[in-house]
């Protein structure tokens, strides 16, 4: 086989990559697939939903392009009838649901990233994949078996049942309850991956410096743990709280009917027909503009923003 | 404050870290635990510091047991071998942790970070981050971090390791005049011998897990225990022997008389000699002489290395003697240092 190094020395040696004029020419043709990507699939799009938000609805439910402000004023709450709460109590619905998950999913992680880690070497590998099979399924099949797991004839529902929580002959869902477990079992892998990285390249040293300074377990997890694996959280945090902000699956199979988070309105109003595209389109500009500030709030999280965007 | 190590036994799956060991660390005392890398030193210090538990064995501190007491909660403090500082911290605030750590009112920690920072003699760098300082200083800002809280005993492992050899020479008189200054016990960890010597009131000698001598730096020098201690600590010339008539010992060079006399039964014995200890040229009357040819010379400065066939005798003559290779040459061993090592 070609040994790597010699392929570099073969390349500088020819001069392939050694002018700026070279390796601009080099690395443009390698980015552009992306770039193209990115600007097909990503930039236009998110610039034909900023065009659609100021359209209207036809009256077919299509998108008829008169220029109006009348989604936005539809999301701020003001229909037809006056002002409604219905919006602001779906924003702060999947706002919560979001900032649930995400808080859970760090709570479990950091116990489980330090768990693999301690693991001898060669089982570590095996506690991933354990940790990544449930991917291999699709996430609506996981969703459904929560149904099972929640269902009225489950340990866990009859254990629930025993302790009061739910009246006999129920389920657990659907209700926030069961949207939370869903979409942490949808969550957790994105949030342990980074931070097992993190608290694998640990340096434990700080931890016993830390002890070794009367700190009770806190005041260790606060000044060596902490600031060596926030950048990985940060990560984690991007990873599990951008799409759950967005996430209308989970919630619309656990949920309920009456269980609406944005991406559920949105997903109700882009349907042609009964929905009205611009304004899910306004919605979705929302979502993104939300998702945007708080993800920045986070990312000072890292320190360095290079690391994380 | 008086430490002790009772019967102390660690081991790592099959290898054991530790075997049996007894240690008495006397308040006041500036000790070293001295050994190849692998004896058990950093072990032996990680268990005091109460950063790993023994299998079996107790650590007493002024006559307490605090085997069980976990490391935040001993009045033992330690300077890590990479220095381990917070880089999130400054200077002030890497030194303030231990203080914050147990609730010291911040006007007191004020000013015993300051008393610290003069003490390692870091003034005006209390708002640098740790990565701006460079190797010695970090060493420094471990120092008073550990030192602010005043320990009962302070644990040093390794803290010269990464430093290049003038300034870890400059910091070893400097870490010994700072005993002196402030007292207290110190326990420092090496596997460099000259450092052991430079600052230790007593040395423990660790190989494979177990105690081999403790004493003062020359006691050990001029009376290793065994063969071991002899080649860690200094150099020396070893000579295989055996019991010859009236106590004398029987070698390949000669029969000698020795420091003791080596005893009738014994087996398995060496006499052992340091290089500087050899006599050249060798008196008429000195009893144990050996002649040989210079194999080998070389100049150091002030002294030169030489070493003499037949059986590679090795010597330490000042750098001024006129010697060449191949030269024939009487030295003598004096009775007095021949010791009789027993394995």
């Amino acid at each position: 086989m070609s040994d790597p190094t010699a392929t570099a020395r073969s390349l500088i040696w020819r001069g392939a990559l050694t002018t700026r004029a070279r390796l601009a020419r080099a690395g443009g043709a390698l980015v552009s697939p992306g770039l193209l990507w990115i600007i097909f699939f990503c930039a236009l799009p998110t610039l034909l939903l900023f065009c659609v938000a100021f359209a209207s609805r036809s009256d077919s439910g299509g998108i008829e392009w008169t220029f109006t402000f009348d989604n936005f004023r539809q999301l701020a709450g003001y229909g037809t009838f006056g002002w409604t709460s219905t919006n602001l109590a779906i924003i702060g619905r999947s706002l919560s649901i979001a900032a649930v998950t995400t808080v859970l999913c760090t709570l479990l992680a950091y116990p489980l990233a330090f768990f693999i880690a301690s693991r001898p070497r060669h089982t570590r590998l095996i506690w991933l994949v354990v940790l990544t099979v449930p991917f291999w399924t699709n996430l609506i099949v996981r969703t459904y078996a929560w149904l099972i797991v929640l269902g009225p004839d489950s340990p866990i529902t009859q254990l629930a049942t025993y302790l009061g929580f739910i009246a006999p002959g129920q389920a657990l869902y659907p209700g926030t309850f069961a949207t939370c477990m869903g979409m942490i079992t949808a969550f957790l892998p994105f949030m342990v991956m980074p931070l097992y990285a993190a608290v694998e390249k640990l340096d434990w040293n700080l931890l016993e410096a830390a002890q070794d300074l009367y700190s009770s377990r806190l005041r260790v997890f606060r000044h060596a743990i902490f600031p060596q694996t926030a950048a990985a959280l940060s990560v984690g945090i991007i990873l599990t709280f951008i799409p759950a902000m967005g996430m209308f699956l989970v919630s619309d199979i656990l949920g309920g009917a009456k269980f609406m988070l944005i991406g559920n309105l949105i997903q109700l109003q882009f349907g042609f027909g009964s929905g009205n595209p611009p304004y899910a389109a306004a919605l979705s500009l929302m979502l993104i503009l939300l998702t945007l500030f708080i993800v920045a709030a986070f990312a000072r999280l890292g320190g360095k923003k290079e690391d994380l965007l | 404050m008086s430490l002790q190590a009772i019967a102390v036994h660690k081991s790592y799956g099959e290898t054991k870290a530790l075997e049996n060991v007894d240690l008495t660390v006397k308040s006041g005392e500036f000790l070293t635990l001295l050994g190849p890398s692998g004896c058990g030193k950093t072990t032996l210090l990680r268990i005091i510091a109460g950063l790993e538990q023994p299998e079996s064995g107790y650590i007493h501190l002024d006559q307490q047991d605090i085997t069980r007491k976990r490391a935040n909660q001993r009045p033992i403090n330690t300077v890590f071998q990479n220095y381990a500082l917070f880089p999130h911290l400054n200077v002030a605030d890497n030194i303030a942790f231990g203080l914050r750590s147990r609730r010291m009112a911040e006007q007191e920690i004020t000013t015993r970070v300051a008393d610290a920072i003069a003490l390692v003699r870091l003034d005006g760098m209390a708002t640098r981050r740790s990565s701006e300082l460079s190797g010695g200083q970090q060493q420094r800002v471990a120092l008073a971090r550990a030192l602010v809280n005043e320990p009962q005993v302070l644990l040093l492992d390794e803290p010269m390791s990464a430093l290049d050899a003038n300034l870890r020479v400059a910091l070893q008189l400097e870490l010994r005049a700072l005993h002196r200054r402030i007292g207290g016990t110190f326990i420092l960890v090496t596997h460099d011998q000259d450092e052991a010597l430079t600052v230790s009131d007593q040395i423990v000698v660790l190989n494979k897990g177990r105690i081999i001598q403790k004493g003062a730096p020359q006691d050990i020098y001029r009376n290793p225990a065994t063969r071991f201690v002899a080649s860690f600590l200094g150099q020396a010339n070893f000579i295989p022997a055996t019991p010859a008539s009236s106590g004398r010992a029987a070698t390949a060079l000669g029969e000698f008389v020795t420091q003791t006399p080596i005893s009738p039964d014994a087996t398995g014995t060496t006499l052992c000699i340091r290089p500087e200890e050899i006599v050249f040229p060798a008196p008429a009357e000195m009893p144990n002489r050996v002649t040989g040819t210079v194999r080998e010379v070389v100049y150091r400065g002030n002294h030169q290395d030489i070493w003499l066939d037949p059986y590679d005798l090795r010597l330490q003559l000042r750098g001024d003697t006129h010697i060449q290779t191949g030269q024939h040459i009487e030295v003598g061993l004096p009775a007095e240092q021949l010791r009789v090592l027993h394995e």
